[in-house]
């Protein structure tokens, strides 16, 4: 069998292109318009960025931990997760306008405008938060990515076309150490990127806030795309309802870990009352943001929660793909509550309610960067087998999917 | 002996493939007042005696529902209603501050609707049950594996059913006395 | 070259060795409670661990007639080895209930043969933990005013104070693990019953059994329970460590207020149990010739989860201090350099790195985790390492109070050591009697691991055909 990607896949990548070509252009003409605009498309161009950034890099964090817990679900997604990492290259290009705009976007690039107590906090700040460092880090974190990336996908590929299956072992060794560097990777990146859009907010456990989202979001995606790729030639040969099963067990504990983190954030915020960090979820909670925070424990929490645990639900294909498709948009959601109302840099740092915050360019911005992502991403899907045919353990993982 | 009653045929067998072979035998002959009876769970047995899926999961979410509810109610009376004092600046509905007890009730009351449920439809405790007057019956928790008709199964016709026991290709076939 | 099989089994090990079968099983760990010689060895070590519990018991009628006073804790630091003793114990207990129930939900199977006496060592790491709060109240007869009751003074518990979670969560914790252990060893009650030979035995196995005949129908239900019982479970271990963590992070104290604490506060937690798992699973592999059972494999993975929640205890570590400097607010900033190196505790603080960050850098190689001696002296290091953590977000975060004229010193009198050391005897002793009376492997479960447990023949055919019409029908609707 040869496992190749169905044809469909090319007319997606037609439409994808032509989505994001005409976002971008909208995108940029809207920049042009005023510096307030420039601003707001910078803004929504991040959001796209973190949005779709974060499931090529999310993707390689869950190609890194499937080498590392072995078991059916890893072999079966893998080449997903792959292809998905492999969009790193276009995520990294697509970094370049963010990277030209930051003293647009990012409130700590001007010191000289800061009032006294936010002044005080920059140059206590400034041996990391400057902009020649802010840079030179974006420059690691996607080199060692790339690094990752790249040894991972070349070793996949290899075994393809050697079958030498010692490649698997040298993938799980090389992914424990990679996993450390991976973590601490999105955590910094997590925190320049995102965080530091507030200057004046911290919190320790950001970190593990966008690990856990990116995963989730990565692997709501993962799954949309297997269960359409079941209902086509050949993965409808290879994928079982238990498969569906194990990756809805997956998916409801990442919906689960997620609430954790967040909870913990803000409970620890809200009873601590500092003003220093509790000013935050203030402006989350008032000028209408309110609403999106309830929106987001209902339906990025509870909704997907009380439905994922029913084992129906997570063995039928289709249900289990709309559940993840909620989840993604969700993720959207929640990415937008945390950029939505940062301090603007054109209103010297004032911030906006949602009615005033909220654009055309925040869903142009966002679709803009997703329909590039995912021609790129259709066109790798189609460059290598569905599966990993040469793996050792691929009968089994078939096997597996269709036992109980 | 004769003035003991039976309770129903049991057939020992070997191994869990001849047991689960036996019990879809015994189905297609029409039985449906039988058991299995093994030294560890297995699947396969379910459909072979056509054992339907349980409902304590549903249960066990109710009891999950009445936790949280409890909790929610319990500190929403205490806080807002009997005895409304400000702690700390926060607000008499704290409602952040009260998940973690919601929480943890939630779990609590789920999980003995879990256990106690499990136990109350399986009806144990249970001291004394027939099945144990066969000697052997002890190796079901050790190595072997049993199967029952019971004599109030509509079809149990003495003679016949021993019969046909007897051409499961078991160990050995016992009469259960009440 | 090596043949794919070969390099299968060494990607994926078999977890039970030698030969065995159904019989085998049961009676190899069902002779250990029932029909072997109760070992020398037991003697000297449960007479140890009892002589260590009379001193626990001293100090604890010595600290009920006389007072919380007896301990070293005083103003600033109100807090000291009564909370790292109950958070060191606590999250001993979280290997336990991670072992039983997220392995099993992970499809995990080696957990098989460590779940029931991992699962023992959590109930008496929480009986040891609750014991801390309980006395440090200063009058524990009164305990129960914790419960919210309708009473004479017409008051109720303080819902928005985390000491009330705690409450609410170790109990919860207590009484879950408890029912979950039990429900595990009911069928093992059950062949301990009809494997007895004196009477005594056979009726005190028959009621802990509760009647159990392994009746088709029974196991039905009993595997719904037990794994709806796995999926509680896991939720509730995290909320657990996080609510301790809770106790905390929810104040204002820097040192003790920063969002990462409660996963942070949960690796830990499992990092230090299986510290512990290992440091109890060495030696009973050894004394009760259980090595076809609790292999090298169970080891070596036990030593691949402690190295990743080991780093990610690390991970903790590093953004304290990274934040610590980056918040830029005057206080954490001090805290962090206090505790770092200009405080008179900064010993503490790299001793804790040494034993939790650098002890398990070994971990990484498969030659460490495949040795007894370096897991065991590994793991030793490590519950050293976890409950100096403890010692350094307590002590250190309070003893240096906002004002400079509140600052002290702590040091802790012999109650304090005599009460933390007769604590490790009761949990010893309790884990002897363990070992003496139940089965310590789970037997039931181990069976389901013997290939032939596996139901074969035309039967399986069958069900492949089942499977794959219902696949058609669900996927191509």
């Amino acid at each position: 069998m040869s496992y190749k990607a169905p044809e469909e896949l090319k007319n997606f990548q037609r439409i994808a292109l032509g989505v994001g070509g005409i976002g971008t252009l909208a995108l940029l003409i809207g920049g042009l318009i005023s510096p307030e605009m420039r601003e707001q498309a910078l803004r929504s161009w991040l959001l796209g960025f973190v949005f779709w950034g974060g499931i090529s890099i999310g993707s390689l964090g869950i190609l890194l931990l499937q080498y590392l817990t072995g078991g059916a679900w890893g072999v079966i997604i893998r080449r997903i997760v792959e292809a998905s990492s492999r969009t790193l290259t276009l995520v990294a290009v697509m970094f370049i306008p963010i990277l030209l705009g930051a003293s647009t976007i990012y409130e700590w690039t001007h010191p000289e405008k800061a009032d006294e107590t936010l002044k005080r906090i920059l140059d206590h700040r400034a041996p990391y938060l400057n902009l020649p460092a802010w840079i030179a880090r974006a420059v690691i974190y996607f080199g060692l990515w790339f690094l990752m990336v790249y040894l991972l996908n070349k070793w996949s590929k290899q075994m393809d076309e050697t079958g030498d299956w010692k490649l698997l072992k040298k993938a799980s060794q090389f992914s424990g150490p990679a996993m450390v560097f991976f973590v601490l990777l999105v955590s910094f990146a997590s925190i320049d990127w995102v965080m530091t859009l507030d200057p004046h907010f911290y919190s320790t456990i950001w970190g593990f806030l966008f690990a856990a989202g990116w995963g989730l979001a990565s692997y709501a995606f993962t799954i949309a795309v297997l269960a359409w790729l079941s209902t086509r030639e050949p993965m409808n040969q290879v994928i079982g309802r238990r498969h569906f099963h194990d990756l809805g067990k997956l998916l409801l504990a990442f919906v689960m870990v997620w609430a954790y983190f967040n909870f913990s954030q803000f409970l620890i915020i809200w009873s601590g009352n500092l003003p220093e960090e509790t000013f935050w979820y203030l402006e989350r909670m008032e000028g209408g943001w309110g609403i999106i925070g309830v929106i987001l424990i209902v339906f990025h929490f509870a909704f997907p929660f009380v439905v994922l645990l029913s084992r129906d639900v997570k063995r039928n294909a289709r249900w289990l793909a709309s559940i993840a498709i909620f989840i993604i948009v969700m993720r959207f959601v929640d990415l937008y509550y945390i950029i939505g109302p940062s301090p603007r840099v054109t209103l010297h740092g004032a911030k906006l309610s949602f009615s005033e915050s909220i654009s055309w360019m925040d869903f142009v911005g966002p679709l803009a960067v997703g329909g590039l992502w995912l021609w790129y991403f259709f066109g790798e899907l189609q460059k290598r087998p569905l599966v990993p045919v040469n793996d050792p353990f691929l009968e089994s993982a078939i096997e597996h999917g269709k036992s109980h | 002996m004769s003035e003991k009653k039976l309770y129903g045929i049991m057939a020992e067998f070997d191994t869990p493939t001849e047991l689960v072979d036996a019990a879809r035998r015994v189905r297609d002959a029409g039985y449906t007042k039988t058991d299995a009876f093994s030294p560890f769970p297995i699947h396969e047995i379910d459909e072979a005696l056509g054992i339907r899926r349980s409902i304590l999961p549903f249960l066990v979410f109710g009891g999950g529902v009445l936790g949280l509810l409890t909790g929610l109610g319990l500190q929403y009376y205490t806080h807002v209603i009997d005895y409304p004092i400000i702690v700390g600046g926060r607000p008499h509905f704290s409602l952040p501050a009260f998940i973690p007890p919601a929480y943890e009730l939630t779990i609590l009351f789920a999980s003995f609707t879990a256990v106690f449920g499990m136990l109350f439809l399986n009806g144990l405790p249970m001291p004394y049950h027939p099945v144990f007057n066969v000697p052997r019956f002890a190796l079901a928790s050790r190595d072997k594996f049993f199967l029952l008709i019971e004599r109030r199964d509509p079809k149990f016709e003495y003679e016949e059913t021993r019969k046909f026991m007897e051409s499961l290709n078991p160990q050995e076939v016992f009469d259960v006395e009440e | 070259m090596q043949d794919v099989k070969e390099f299968r089994e060494q990607m994926q090990p078999a977890i039970l060795e030698g030969k065995h079968d159904f019989a085998t099983v049961s009676d190899k760990i069902g002779d250990i409670t029932l029909k072997r010689k109760t070992p020398f060895h037991w003697f000297v070590g449960f007479a140890i661990a009892f002589l260590i519990t009379q001193v626990l018991l001293m100090t604890i009628t010595y600290l009920v007639l006389t007072g919380v006073g007896i301990w070293g804790n005083n103003q600033p630091v109100g807090w000291a080895f009564d909370i790292i003793n109950f958070v060191w114990w606590i999250g001993i207990g979280h290997a336990g209930t991670l072992i039983s129930a997220i392995l099993l939900l992970l499809n995990q199977k080696w957990r098989t043969s460590i779940n029931r006496f991992a699962e023992a060592m959590t109930l008496f790491a929480v009986a040891c933990a609750g014991l801390f709060p309980l006395l440090h109240t200063g009058r524990p007869w009164l305990a129960y005013w914790l419960l919210p009751y309708p009473n004479t003074m017409g008051m109720w518990p303080q819902f928005r104070s985390p000491l009330m979670w705690d409450v609410f969560a170790v109990s919860t914790y207590a009484t879950v693990s408890l029912l979950f252990w039990y429900v595990g060893l009911i069928p093992d009650f059950a062949t301990l019953r009809d494997r007895a030979k004196s009477k005594v035995f056979k009726i005190i196995y028959g009621v802990l059994s509760w009647g159990w005949r392994g009746s088709a129908r029974h196991w039905h239900r009993y595997e719904i329970a037990y794994l709806l019982l796995a999926g509680l479970s896991t939720p509730l271990v995290l909320s657990v460590h996080s609510i301790v963590s809770f106790d905390f992070s929810v104040s204002q104290l820097p040192g003790w207020h920063a969002t990462i604490f409660p996963p942070y506060f949960v690796a830990g937690a499992i990092f230090a149990g299986f510290a512990m798992v290992l440091i109890l699973s060495i030696p009973l592999r050894h004394w009760y010739n259980l090595k076809d059972f609790v292999t090298m494999t169970h080891l070596d993975y036990m030593g691949k989860i402690m190295l990743a929640t080991g780093l990610i205890v690390c991970y903790g570590y590093a953004m304290e201090a990274f934040f610590g400097w980056y918040s830029a607010a005057q206080y954490e900033y001090f805290m962090i350099r206090n505790r770092i190196w200009e405080g008179p505790y900064w010993w503490s603080y790299w001793l804790l790195i040494l034993c939790n960050g650098i002890s398990i850098q070994l971990l990484w190689f498969k030659r460490f985790r495949q040795s007894e001696f370096w897991l065991f002296t590994i793991s030793v290091i490590v519950s050293i390492g976890m409950w100096l953590e403890r010692f350094v977000i307590i002590v250190t975060s309070l003893h240096r109070d906002f004002l400079p004229s509140s600052w002290a010193m702590y040091s802790p009198t012999i109650f304090d050591w005599s009460m933390f050391i007769g604590t490790i005897g009761f949990f010893f002793a309790l884990f002897y009697l363990f070992v003496r009376f139940v089965p310590i492997i789970s037997i039931f479960e181990v069976r389901t691991l013997l290939p032939e447990a596996h139901v074969h023949g035309h039967h399986q055919d069958f069900e492949e055909i089942v499977n794959e019409v219902e696949i058609e029908k669900i996927d191509k609707p």
